[in-house]
């Protein structure tokens, strides 16, 4: 609307019937106006700052080439959506325009959001998919074989679901000595791939005690379309089970559909019936192989002790066996012989060395230094030491004369 | 099937643990290279674990805990 009194008059003009607007009832306005025009539209765009607060709630721009536009997504719409918003992401919108009025921002309050077009859910699956695969995510060799004979099963799925039903009944016929942990989860809807990877890495951090650690993990739902599974296709949850040190065993809806998660874990089973039957074997099968050792330890046992006992009775019938027996006959008859043969020479011996003690006494005898003591002679000391020539002594020598009967002293002249 | 919150079960021997070790004992008395005594000694350690094993097979219930993220 041009104003009436030209470009240079304006503010200044003022007149009782001018409407001086309140900012509160501009924007007020502002709101009533694009409500009433830009109700229940959908909307094409990028979607750029994408922000989810605690509370739930999301925030973020759409934008194309030249413009953009604030958006708005209630927590309660947010769970419905199933796939994890991202920036860059092209997606559809379904909601109204409306002005924040405290701001006076326009902003696109989003009650629906799909990926946009044909095939961009396609798209997106191999983006990601080409993406992880090059990081390694998929790789066998990183993949873990199942243990033989669990003790521990976790399962991660939905706690009332069809899928926990059949599981749990295909595990109590088939190998019901195991435990179950099942951690409920939702398994649709963007909060889902959240609550999964977490369900996964909560078992991983389980110590041994009250709740032990499972030996492996199933992680399942059942069918659904795409947008249902889409939480198994999320980066969220192909980390958690890429990094879980117990193996995964995934499950997720049927034969044909192959999700992220299918080809990160260590196994792929295409029903979650099937990942039961994979995780544990049929209790007959082992109760038959248990039997089976059973037998054989016995028959072995009993055949070796047959064995022995054969050998035993073999040799104790044999010529070796009754051999020592003569064999000590034959000893005895030695050994009475060397006695003999030892007490003639010891005799003969003897008597040898009978003589020759006899003269070696003689010998002694002569050798005695008290003999010639014996036939008279005296044996003359000095302070205890023998004197053996007269040269030796001294005039005046206090010596001690010893005789066979005695000693006395004597002085020399 | 029952969902409880019983007290855990702890056996003192791992299934696998059981069913490795008699495998490993037939193994053992099939060489037949154990004396006589090693073997009595060792045939009842298995006859032990074939028991120990039979009973967990024939367990009635299967037992079900729901673990509850914080």
């Amino acid at each position: 609307m041009l104003n009436p009194h030209g470009p240079l008059e304006g503010p200044e003009s003022f007149t009782p019937a001018t409407k001086i607007w309140s900012i509160s009832d501009l924007t007020s306005g502002l709101r009533q106006l694009v409500e009433q025009q830009f109700e229940d539209i959908w909307v094409e765009g990028e979607i750029s700052n994408f922000k989810q607060h605690s509370s739930g709630h999301c925030y973020f721009s759409l934008k194309d080439a030249d413009s953009q536009i604030r958006c708005v997504m209630w927590r309660s719409v947010a769970e419905q959506v199933f796939f994890k918003p991202r920036d860059g992401m092209l997606v559809r919108a379904f909601g109204s325009v409306s002005v924040y009025e405290a701001r006076g921002e326009l902003q696109l309050v989003v009650r629906a959001l799909r990926p946009a077009g044909e095939g961009a859910l396609q798209k997106a699956f191999e983006a990601l998919k080409k993406r992880l695969a090059s990081e390694g995510l998929f790789d066998q060799a990183h993949k873990v074989d199942l243990p033989r004979f669990p003790e521990t099963i976790g399962v991660v799925t939905s706690g009332d679901g069809a899928a926990l039903r059949d599981i749990l009944s295909i595990l109590a016929r088939r190998f019901p000595l195991v435990q179950v942990l099942v951690s409920p989860v939702h398994v649709q809807g963007a909060g889902a791939s959240d609550e999964i990877a977490a369900a996964v890495r909560t078992f991983n951090e389980l110590p041994k005690d009250s709740f032990p650690r499972p030996d492996c993990l199933i992680v399942t739902r059942g069918g659904g379309s795409i947008e249902d599974l889409w939480p198994f296709n999320e980066e969220v949850v192909a980390r958690a089970i890429y990094d879980s040190v117990i193996p995964v065993v995934s499950a997720v809806g049927h034969e044909t559909d192959f999700t992220i998660a299918d080809f990160v874990a260590d196994v792929r089973a295409a029903t979650p019936s099937m990942a039961a039957e994979v995780v544990v074997p049929n209790r007959f099968d082992v109760a038959a192989a248990v039997d089976g050792m059973a037998r054989s330890m016995r028959d072995n046992l009993e055949g070796e002790i047959i064995r022995l006992k054969h050998h035993v009775r073999a040799l104790t019938a044999s010529y070796a066996f009754r051999r020592p027996v003569e064999e000590i006959g034959i000893r005895q008859r030695n050994v009475a012989d060397l006695y003999h043969r030892l007490s003639r020479i010891m005799s003969h011996s003897l008597q040898n060395r009978h003589l020759k003690l006899i003269g070696l006494e003689q010998m002694l005898r002569t050798l005695d230094p008290d003999r010639p003591l014996e036939l008279g002679f005296a044996r003359v000391e000095r302070g205890k030491v023998p004197i053996t020539r007269a040269a030796e002594l001294h005039t005046d020598d206090l010596v001690v004369l010893r005789f066979k009967d005695g000693a006395r002293e004597s002085r020399i002249l | 099937m029952n969902l409880s919150n019983d007290n855990p079960v702890k056996p003192e021997l791992k299934f696998e643990q059981a069913f490795k070790r008699l495998e490993e004992i037939v193994a053992q008395l099939e060489s037949n290279e154990l004396p006589l005594e090693d073997a009595l000694d060792v045939y009842e350690e298995g006859i032990g674990l074939a028991r120990y094993c039979m009973d967990r097979l024939n367990a009635a219930e299967l037992r079900v805990r729901e673990l509850t993220l914080d």
